[in-house]
């Protein structure tokens, strides 16, 4: 089981001009419950907040009052439990991509022979195998981000947290990492928490699809997207969805 | 589309290329030297030149020579370098945790911050008088300075460096499990070690300057300083260039044999850090 809770969250900030002091609310009283290994897109214009909604559940901001768990579990900071997929990658430049890989089964205490398995088996889940001891900086940027993916899987997470990771690739190597996500997804079930602003990438990948807009953010639509898998990008119904989710992302509130 | 015999070929002209570039780089450095060295060893024959103020070339290398086969070079080189492996040892270590605090905790930089902006003001040298009184005319009011020096360059570069890394990084490092000392050591030194080094490098020169002054000032047995000043005492114009030359090329050495290679195996291998042609 690994179900993500926010109930009652709010988050805002205050802005202190030479006249007055204002506070933004990004949330006020938002609350979203995800289901054990279901996998959730949240779409929305950008600066709309669902970048804040990611970096809330992993711990790397604080909410201002409201709680999140995993599985009942308050989240108190960044922690093991939930693995993150960064859109600049995040990896580490001074290790290779196996090391990158280990960075979080090292911090887990695991020994050599074990860890060597699991980033075996992650390198080649990627599709990796062979670039083990390669450097970042020797990768392109769609390999970049198949170690981004490892990383954050190889330490078995219970929720997997997917911040626009294919938002700083160009237009054909994103859908074959779509492709590939997809492919993963269904070996490892995790929950899954994903932001975007590409409405095809959510109806592509997710079992729901959240729409996030106006200042404090709702979520002004929250549909679940039953098409069978591996999914037709072509089609009829997949179209349609595509079209309902764009005016829920247009309209101005 | 070349062959295996083709990009055999292809790696062959790479090594001579850079083969090629390294013996053009020694060539274009040596040359200003040989012309200078040669106009002094000519003006010395003609007796252009005071020969206690300006000795000819070839009697300083006959100087360095006599020094050598005398053991007092050997010596000198190692005494000097012995302080300087063991000043740049303590002061980067503490210099580099400080640095690091100071650009992670706010409050280890409020604190710390206006202290290091002060004693940047005061020179290490101009401290020589406060550690003989401390210390004595010995080997401690030598290093003491030493470590104070390297100790205050390694604060600011690491302090930079570490502020200068992406939060990202820091963000992807804590939510794999590193926090503390762990982040310390996996994350911010690793992401700041190009401040670092940068750091290091002007460390190493400064220490390696204010030794010299300082085995000059302290005058203990040995050390290419104290060479230096001992050479003026008995007037031995020779040695004391000698000395000099010695000074220098040991500096260069430090950098080729020590930082370069460091550089090689970290971040240049990383790509942390741009190489140049």
């Amino acid at each position: 089981m690994a179900r993500l809770t926010l109930s009652r969250i709010d988050k805002s900030f205050v802005v202190a001009n030479l006249r007055r002091e204002q506070r933004f609310h990004i949330f006020q009283n938002f609350s979203i419950d995800i289901a054990d290994r279901q996998f959730v897109s949240v779409v929305g214009p950008s600066g709309c907040g669902k970048s804040t909604l990611l970096n809330l559940v992993a711990g790397i901001e604080a909410c201002t009052a409201g709680s999140i768990a995993v599985d009942g579990e308050p989240v108190r900071g960044p922690g093991l439990d939930r693995g993150i997929v960064f859109q600049q990658f995040a990896l580490f430049p001074w290790l290779t991509a196996r090391d990158n890989i280990e960075f979080g089964l090292r911090s887990k205490g695991l020994g050599a022979a074990e860890r060597r398995r699991i980033s075996d088996e992650h390198l080649a889940l990627v599709g990796l195998g062979d670039f083990a001891d390669y450097f970042p900086n020797r990768l392109s940027g769609g390999m970049k981000q198949r170690v981004g993916i490892g990383r954050a899987l190889a330490i078995d997470p219970k929720v997997l947290l997917m911040d626009e990771p294919f938002g700083a690739l160009d237009a054909l190597t994103r859908e074959t990492m779509q492709n590939t996500l997809a492919e993963i997804w269904e070996r490892r079930h995790k929950t899954v928490l994903f932001i975007t602003h590409d409405i095809r990438e959510a109806v592509f990948l997710s079992d729901r699809v959240v729409v996030l807009n106006g200042r404090p953010a709702r979520a002004v639509l929250d549909v679940a997207i039953d098409l069978p898998r591996p999914r037709d990008r072509h089609g009829e119904a997949f179209g349609k969805y595509e079209d309902l989710l764009q005016d829920a992302v247009r309209e101005v509130h | 589309m070349p062959g295996a015999a083709g990009s055999q070929s292809v790696f062959a002209g790479m090594a001579r290329r850079a083969g090629a570039r390294f013996a053009r780089n020694w060539i274009y450095g040596l040359v200003p030297v040989v012309v200078i060295l040669g106009a002094w060893e000519i003006a010395s024959a003609m007796g252009a030149f005071s020969p206690l103020l300006f000795p000819a070339p070839h009697r300083i290398f006959a100087a360095l020579w006599q020094m050598w086969l005398e053991g007092s070079l050997i010596a000198d080189i190692l005494g000097t370098l012995r302080r300087l492996v063991i000043g740049v040892a303590f002061g980067s270590v503490v210099g580099i945790a400080l640095g690091a605090l100071m650009g992670y905790v706010g409050a280890w930089e409020r604190m710390l911050s206006p202290m290091v902006n002060f004693f940047l003001a005061i020179p290490g040298t101009a401290l020589f008088p406060v550690t003989m009184m401390w210390f004595g005319l010995n080997e401690m009011a030598i290093l003491f300075i030493i470590v104070f020096e390297v100790a205050l360059t390694t604060i600011v570069s690491t302090w930079t460096g570490v502020k200068s890394i992406d939060p990202m990084t820091i963000n992807a490092g804590r939510s794999l499990g590193a926090e503390g000392i762990a982040l310390f050591w996996r994350v911010l030194i690793p992401a700041a070690l190009p401040s670092i080094i940068g750091g290091l490098r002007i460390a190493f020169s400064r220490a390696w300057r204010i030794i010299i002054v300082a085995e000059m000032l302290v005058a203990i047995g040995h050390g290419l300083g104290y060479r230096l000043f001992w050479a003026r005492e008995m007037f031995m114009s020779d040695r004391l260039y000698a000395g000099l030359l010695i000074v220098g090329v040991v500096g260069i050495l430090i950098e080729r044999v020590f930082l370069r290679p460091l550089e090689k195996l970290t971040v240049q291998r990383w790509g942390t850090v741009r190489e140049l042609d």
